[in-house]
C-alpha cells in the first residue's frame, strides 16, 4: 500500500522534476530505488519511543527505562545530623525541602531510604557526591 | 557565632575571637589529618558494583585530599588578611565555600565519633567518657555547633544566628 501510495507521488512529479529525471535516468534508477527503499524502512518502523525521563527527582517505584537498573540507597547513621542530611538531599538532588525531609525521616525511622533508580553512571554520579557529604551511601542492583 | 545568608547563596559569618579561636583550631585539627575516612561501602557479588565501589573509594580518596588542601588555603589567606586586634571577625562565604566547610565540619565529627569507638545516639549523650576522650566529645559538640548555625542560615531560620549591621563594631 504503501509502495502504491509513492508511485502516485511519483506519477504527479512536476515538470521541472521530470526533465531532472529523463536526463539522468539510468544512473540515478539505482539509487532511486535505494531511496525508495531507505524511505520504506523508515516510514514503516515505528515511531521513536519518548520515555519519561526520570530525573533526580522521581519515585524509584514509577516504571523507567530499562537500562535504569540501579538503586541510590542511603543508610542510617548516629552521627549525621537531620538538618544536615536533609540539606544533603536538597543540594545533590536539587529536591524542595518538604521531600528532602521526607526521605531523612524515612533515613532515621526505617534504616535506609531508597533515594533514586539510575543508569549505573547517573547512579555512580549520585552516590559519589552523597559520599562527598560523608553520608552512607551505596549502590544497588534494583531486582 | 552568627550568620547571614547573602543573596548569592553564600553566607557572612560574625564570630568573636573566642569563637574564630575555635573555628580556625578545628580547620588546623582537619588539615593535619584528621580528615575522616571513607564512608563504608556495603559489599555486593554483583561484579559491576564491586567495580563502582572500587572507583568510588578512590574518588573519595581525592576528594578529601582536595578538601584538606582547600581548607588549608582557605585557613591562610583569612588568617593572612585578619586584624590582631578585632574584637569580630567577619568572613564571608560563597555557596560553593559553604558547602566544602559544611562537608569538613562533618568530616571531623564522623572522625571524632570514630576515635570513640562509634557510639550510639544514646551513649554519645552519656558521661561516661574518660579524660582523653573529652576533647573528641567536645570537639563532636563545637563542630555541630558551627554545621547548626550554618544549616539554620542557610534554610532561612536562623533567628539564632541571624544578626544586625550594628552588632559589627568597626
Amino acid at each position: 500500500m504503501f509502495l502504491n501510495i509513492f508511485r502516485g507521488t511519483l506519477s504527479s512529479r512536476g515538470p521541472r522534476q521530470s526533465v531532472i529525471a529523463s536526463a539522468g535516468q539510468a544512473c540515478s534508477c539505482t539509487s532511486l530505488m535505494c531511496f525508495l527503499y531507505l524511505l520504506f524502512v523508515i516510514l514503516s518502523s515505528d515511531p521513536p519511543q519518548v520515555l519519561p525521563g526520570p530525573g533526580p527527582a522521581s519515585d524509584p517505584c514509577i516504571s523507567l527505562k530499562p537500562e535504569d537498573a540501579y538503586l541510590v540507597v542511603c543508610w542510617d547513621d548516629p552521627v549525621n545530623l537531620m538538618d544536615y542530611v536533609t540539606h544533603v538531599f536538597q543540594k545533590v538532588f536539587g529536591w524542595s525541602q518538604e521531600r528532602a525531609h521526607r526521605h531523612m525521616l524515612e533515613v532515621h525511622e526505617q534504616g535506609k531510604s531508597i533515594l533514586t533508580r539510575e543508569s549505573l553512571e547517573k547512579a555512580e554520579h549520585y552516590v559519589h557526591q552523597l559520599q562527598c557529604y560523608h553520608l552512607q551511601a551505596t549502590l544497588e542492583t534494583y531486582a | 557565632m552568627k550568620a547571614r545568608r547573602l543573596d548569592d547563596g553564600g553566607l557572612c559569618l560574625l564570630l568573636d575571637k573566642r569563637e574564630w579561636r575555635i573555628f580556625s583550631a578545628l580547620l588546623v585539627q582537619y588539615t593535619s589529618g584528621l580528615d575522616g575516612t571513607s564512608p563504608p561501602s556495603h559489599s555486593s557479588k554483583d561484579p559491576v558494583i564491586e567495580e563502582s565501589n572500587t572507583w568510588l573509594r578512590e574518588m573519595q580518596a581525592t576528594h578529601r585530599h582536595n578538601l584538606v588542601k582547600r581548607a588549608s588555603t582557605w585557613l591562610e589567606k583569612v588568617e593572612a588578611s585578619s586584624l590582631e586586634d578585632a574584637s569580630q571577625k567577619m568572613i564571608q562565604l560563597t555557596g560553593h565555600d559553604v558547602e566544602w566547610m559544611l562537608q569538613v565540619f562533618n568530616d571531623l565529627r564522623v572522625s571524632h565519633w570514630m576515635l570513640l569507638g562509634s557510639p550510639n545516639e544514646a551513649d554519645l549523650k552519656g558521661e561516661k567518657w574518660t579524660e582523653t576522650q573529652l576533647p573528641s566529645v567536645w570537639s563532636m559538640g563545637l563542630c555541630g555547633m558551627f554545621q547548626s548555625v550554618i544549616l539554620q542560615a542557610l534554610s532561612g531560620s536562623g533567628e539564632a544566628g541571624d544578626f544586625s549591621e550594628d552588632e559589627l563594631t568597626p
